[in-house]
């Protein structure tokens, strides 16, 4: 028999969103219980993390959000960037008030500086180690039933079904050392652990469990077409003629504070594709597909250099972002003075982007089960400028937090159905003591090969997307369900690497109706953002085993901050033909 | 990759006498367990990620870490 316990919300991620939802349910009932899978001081990923959206000045209101939606490409809910620009500076006071530490300067001021991706806009600095801490502490403090080291692998509902016509009343899961089944039965729960990482070397626990358990279950997702994106790959150029390349780091924390990208040649490439925007304001998705069109064209390596940094700023880095420059150091890499080569890659890739919908409230599609942080999509701003994550997760942590609190009050006690509690334990734990079979390991690289290649990933068409799908589906029927794990830690990479598949489907899935180029996501077939037709989301929803497709339009017209016409913009890239042929095209 | 790990510095970590080793509570993916007196042991190597918290946070200097990693597919 599985250890059960009670509770009247559950929240699932001790990430900034899920600290959020804990401390503002507590606020409202007694019990409340976080569950995490790793350690909140250090896992996840807020711990990597040091800017934070600053609150927002008097009169600066009207500038940071036509920033927030201009650089989002218009895909913006923008009540909800309101919201978030309206509450950050309440949410930020909370977390002084908590002891959250922010890097200030001599007359007291907070250290502003401006993120990648923002003119007007600033962010505010901590050390995201600190600022873990400090989370851990302060949920210890307050009363809240903090289970670490156990990872919420499904959702328990009222009818026992998957997917649920009836409520969340629970969910399920595993001691990530020992594997043994811990079943919490629920008024409420909020997921809220949503990144996504292929187990290539960076933040490897991360693989959409919130984002997944939602799906199986039965709720609605948004956006995970803009989910697959790639990262800031810093990578070392050793001697070994077979793999010269060795990956050192994700380069997005230096990328921040505006590190120049130059080619082999010494230009600055930027001044070729968005020379309004340079590197400083240019997105994620832009800045990747500049630096692979110049690989492509043989005019790489390209470089991050952050030789024009100032003395000081340098070392505020090396305070506020450790890891990074422990990284650097151990490479014999200088900022100061070496530049770094960049390769993007799909190193990991992103929850918030795409993810749970969820309404203004952090209400998903089924009653019971809420969402925020990087398991919710994140519609204030799908490709968000630097640190606007961070703010996001404090706010809707805080709204989602509230009003599960609020649904698990007006409850009574929930019982579970002890069939789907031995159906989905049965599920789980079947990798386990299997002999033959793929190991998880095993599945995350069949996976991956199909989705870390430009072709596949940086630069997608119809025809290689439905190839990607079709090897994934078969992953999915006939290696997936004859895994093997050894042991415990075997057993939570197996149920890692069935999350990682669904989230690749689900986002492949998304991005094949997607026939525009927008953001991080590039159509061959349609090199150009289509505002006419594809200012819409793209919601998944499952239905028996099939994946159910929705649109759902964006009432642009009545937004605040509209493109100045509504035509098809030409993407600022422009892969030629011969670059296509370098990839085998 | 934990490029180097000297168990003999954990003998007198002030913070494993005290609360436990804070190094097997900083790793984000388990790869760290204690023996049976409480020292950590490198169980499963091939899944540290480089997060370098073990470095960071241990007292003693116990651990090193390497950057450097080998992906096994390229974007290109």
């Amino acid at each position: 028999m599985a250890k059960v316990i009670q509770t009247d919300v559950l929240v699932v991620g001790g990430g900034l969103a899920g600290f959020r939802a804990a401390m503002r349910a507590r606020d409202l009932v007694d019990r409340v219980t976080l569950v995490d899978k790793a350690n909140v001081a250090r896992g996840g990923g807020t711990v990597f993390c040091h800017i934070m959206t600053a609150p927002t000045p008097a009169g600066a209101h009207d500038d940071w959000l036509r920033e927030i939606v201009e650089h989002t490409e218009y895909l913006s809910n923008q009540e909800w960037a309101e919201a978030v620009l309206e509450e950050q500076g309440d949410r930020v006071r909370d977390l002084e008030r908590w002891g959250f530490q922010f890097e200030r300067d001599e007359n007291g001021d907070f250290i502003l500086m401006p993120p990648r991706g923002a003119n007007k806009a600033r962010a505010i600095y901590y050390e995201g180690r600190k600022f873990a801490q400090r989370m851990r502490d302060v949920l210890l403090a307050s009363r809240i039933n903090l289970i670490e080291r156990v990872m919420i692998i499904d959702l328990l509902t009222s009818d026992g079904q998957h997917p649920s016509g009836g409520n969340v009343i629970g969910a399920i899961g595993l001691h990530t050392r020992t594997a043994e089944p811990l079943v919490i039965e629920a008024g409420a729960v909020v997921v809220t652990n949503g990144l996504i990482a292929g187990k290539l070397k960076e933040m490897d626990n991360l693989t959409g469990d919130g984002q997944a358990m939602a799906y199986r279950a039965g709720a609605e997702l948004s956006g995970m077409e803009f989910t697959h994106h790639f990262n800031f790959a810093l990578w070392k150029r050793g001697t070994d003629a077979k793999n010269p390349l060795k990956y050192l780091w994700s380069g997005a924390q230096l990328q921040n504070h505006g590190a120049w990208i130059v080619n082999a040649a010494g230009e600055r490439i930027m001044e070729r594709y968005a020379p309004h925007l340079m590197e400083r304001r240019s997105g994620f998705g832009l800045i990747s597909q500049a630096i692979a069109n110049e690989c492509l064209e043989g005019k790489g390596p390209v470089y991050f250099s952050m030789r024009h940094f100032p003395k000081e700023e340098v070392e505020r880095l090396r305070k506020v972002i450790p890891q990074t420059m422990a990284a650097l150091d151990d490479a014999g890499i200088d900022i100061s003075k070496d530049p770094i080569e960049v390769i993007p890659a799909m190193i990991h890739w992103g929850g918030g982007r795409g993810g749970v919908k969820i309404g203004f409230g952090g209400e998903t599609s089924l009653k019971g089960l809420f969402a925020a942080g990087m398991a919710a999509q994140t519609r204030a701003s799908v490709e968000p400028m630097a640190s606007l994550s961070q703010a996001f997760c404090n706010v809707f942590g805080y709204r989602a937090g509230e009003n599960a609190a609020k649904y698990a009050a007006g409850r009574g006690e929930v019982t579970p159905k002890q069939e789907q509690v031995e159906e989905l334990l049965k599920r789980i734990l079947s990798p386990l003591g299997r002999r033959d079979g793929l190991t998880p390991d095993d599945v995350f690289l069949a996976a991956n090969r199909m989705i870390i290649p430009f072709k596949y990933s940086i630069l997608k068409s119809e025809a290689r997307m439905v190839e990607v799908l079709k090897e994934l589906e078969r992953i999915e029927r006939e290696e997936l369900p004859g895994v093997r794990a050894e042991h415990p830690h075997e057993l939570i990479k197996a149920n890692e690497a069935r999350n990682y598949l669904l989230m690749c489907r689900l986002s492949y899935t998304s991005a094949l109706e997607r026939k525009e180029t927008r953001l991080c996501h590039y159509r061959e077939e349609y090199p150009f953002r289509d505002d006419v037709n594809w200012l819409k989301w793209i919601t998944v929803r499952r239905e028996g085993e099939d994946i159910k497709l929705g649109f759902e339009p964006i009432p642009i017209e009545s937004y605040k901050i509209r493109p100045p016409t509504l035509t098809k913009v030409p993407a600022a890239v422009q892969f030629s033909s011969d670059c296509l042929k370098e990839v085998g095209l | 990759m934990i490029r180097k790990f000297d168990a003999s510095l954990c003998q007198e970590c002030p913070l494993r006498a005290a609360e436990g080793c804070p190094c097997i509570e900083s790793c984000p993916v388990d790869v760290l367990r204690a023996e049976e007196d409480g020292r950590p042991r490198v169980a499963y190597p091939a899944d540290c990620f480089s997060c370098f918290w073990c470095q960071l946070d241990c007292p003693r200097g116990a651990f090193e870490v390497s950057a450097e990693r080998e992906l096994e597919i390229l974007p290109f």
